[in-house]
């Protein structure tokens, strides 16, 4: 997949049963054509920032659109999304953090490091599924114009 | 009090006197400055602990009776009396001759006649019980406050161990959950065709009730979150508040013939976030609670006494028996079977402890089968006080 020159969606969820609802909820919109799913953190800024097992991809081909879990192992979601908006190479790539519930501090947290979204990962999967249609649509159709 | 009959009166003033000292444990002594001579009364010997044959004429021997700390303090005392008119008063500690150490209180004053001082007298007083009292209580003190100190530091780390606990429950509990329901979902979505309609069925309650136990999960940290949030105050316009909630609530075509009667409800001062929540939850059991009747009626209506608004909502819905009143508040309690009227029985739990942040007070009244009247009362003193608590 990582040979893919475009990468629509990043999705980073260490959860390996979140991520198949995730990538199943983007699949029944048809989001998950061009999806890279990385488990960590450190995996995440490793794609995104072009080093590590991904030196070979081209930092300039941002993902259209991040989605990002906040309880990561190794590098938690907030430092993500630090690293990622404070570096101007990569700080326009939209990012929507998935959370556990909208109350948390983590939702003002990820607002104030640049987060432009976030998705409550409902258990209600039908209602997962609606929340990712639209801001799946959102995004990958605002990108298109960046 | 002994009479000495024909006994001289300056020899009676002196017996008096002596036996008052004696009683008092008050010793008197003076230093005459021309004399150079010191002279203690008879109860001063007896706080020393010497015998009538004590000469003190001898200033540092006097002195020496104090303890290493006390007697530079009393030294100084003294010699400041004496070369400049200081007075002084001491509480210091005095090691009797016997060797029992005991507390003092001394006294010291400078006598001037022509602008000289002419002779320093004073009392010294045995405080010891008192003193002794006095040092417990402040050690008593320092413990309690002490104790107060580590119990706070207690109740603060169990605080933040329940917070940490909400957080689990909501991060941690959630995640599988999440499974359950997405994947026995996926089971009937990718094998609907292998599935008959009994086993759709029961992967629907398992789905079903993952569902709620999301509710229930996060009724309980909402409940938490409520318990430890701090109100940030303002002014509220009641009745447009809850006109604003019912409106919010209320599903068109299900609840369009509902007599809705909003009196003029007066203003108060609170979180409007919070008590936004407690219209929700009162209103919306109104409405559920009156669903099933063919004339649907609720009054929302405002008293107010000398302490308190009280803010009443009436309904002619099914009620509930009044034997059962005490426990409507209670988290997770519904006087109503399973699938009868849907909620987690967490709204009501969240109404009161939203209510008593404000210093405030709930309850129900209902004839079964004929509606019910539930309200909230606010002080009024919380009003005056206006503007934002804490932050």
């Amino acid at each position: 997949m990582t040979d893919a020159k475009q990468v629509d969606i990043l999705l980073v969820e260490d959860n390996p049963n979140d991520a198949e609802l995730a990538i199943r909820a983007l699949r029944k919109n048809k989001l998950a054509n061009n999806l890279v799913h990385v488990k960590d953190g450190e995996e995440a800024l490793d794609f995104i920032f072009a080093k590590g097992q991904y030196a070979g991809r081209n930092i300039n081909d941002r993902p259209k659109l991040v989605l990002l879990d906040l309880k990561l192992p190794k590098v938690d979601g907030l430092e993500v999304l630090r690293a990622v908006k404070s570096d101007p190479r990569t700080s326009l790539t939209p990012i929507v953090v998935l959370t556990t519930s909208k109350e948390e501090n983590d939702v003002i947290e990820s607002y104030k490091l640049g987060a432009n979204s976030y998705i409550v990962k409902p258990v209600d999967f039908d209602k997962f599924v609606e929340a990712v249609r639209e801001l799946g649509y959102y995004w990958l159709l605002l990108n298109e114009h960046l | 009090m002994r009479t000495e009959p024909g006994e001289d009166p300056l020899v009676r003033a002196n017996r008096l006197l002596e036996e008052s000292q004696a009683i008092a444990h008050l010793g008197g002594w003076e230093y005459d400055v021309a004399e150079n001579r010191i002279s203690w009364t008879p109860e001063t010997f007896r706080i020393y602990g010497v015998g009538p044959d004590y000469d003190p004429n001898n200033l540092a021997n006097d002195i020496g009776f104090y303890s290493t700390s006390s007697a530079p303090i009393i030294a100084e005392a003294f010699a400041k009396a004496l070369a400049m008119g200081d007075g002084y008063d001491l509480e210091l500690e005095l090691v009797r001759a016997d060797g029992k150490t005991i507390w003092v209180r001394t006294v010291g004053r400078a006598f001037l006649v022509g602008g000289k001082i002419v002779r320093v007298a004073g009392n010294i007083m045995d405080i010891d019980e008192r003193k002794i009292a006095q040092l417990r209580l402040a050690e008593l003190n320092a413990g309690l406050e002490r104790c107060v100190l580590e119990r706070t530091a207690e109740l603060e780390s169990a605080n933040r161990d329940l917070e940490s606990f909400a957080h689990t429950m909501t991060h941690d509990l959630k995640a599988p959950l999440r499974a359950i329901a997405g994947f026995s979902r996926m089971v009937v979505e990718d094998y609907k065709d292998v599935l008959d309609t009994e086993g759709k069925r029961l992967l629907g309650i398992v789905y079903e009730n993952a569902v709620k136990l999301d509710a229930l999960i996060s009724d309980l940290s909402c409940l938490s979150r409520i318990g430890r949030q701090v109100p940030v105050k303002s002014s509220i316009a009641m009745r447009a508040m809850a006109k604003d909630v019912y409106h919010d609530l209320a599903v068109p075509d299900k609840d369009a013939m509902v007599v809705l009667s909003i009196d003029d409800l007066p203003d108060v001062i609170g979180d409007p976030g919070l008590l936004r929540e407690v219209w929700g939850n009162l209103l919306s059991n109104a409405l559920k609670f009156t669903s099933d009747r063919s004339f649907r009626k609720i009054d929302v209506y405002a008293h107010t006494t000398d302490a308190e608004r009280i803010y009443f909502i009436r309904d002619n819905g099914v009620g509930f028996n009044p034997k059962y009143a005490g426990k409507l508040f209670g988290l997770f309690q519904r006087l109503h079977r399973e699938g009868q009227y849907a909620g987690t029985g967490a709204g009501l739990a969240k109404v009161k402890r939203i209510v008593e942040l404000h210093g405030g007070r709930v309850g129900a009244e209902s004839v079964e089968g004929e509606g019910a009247v539930f309200y909230f009362a606010l002080p009024l003193e919380s009003m005056t006080a206006g503007g934002k608590r804490g932050g």
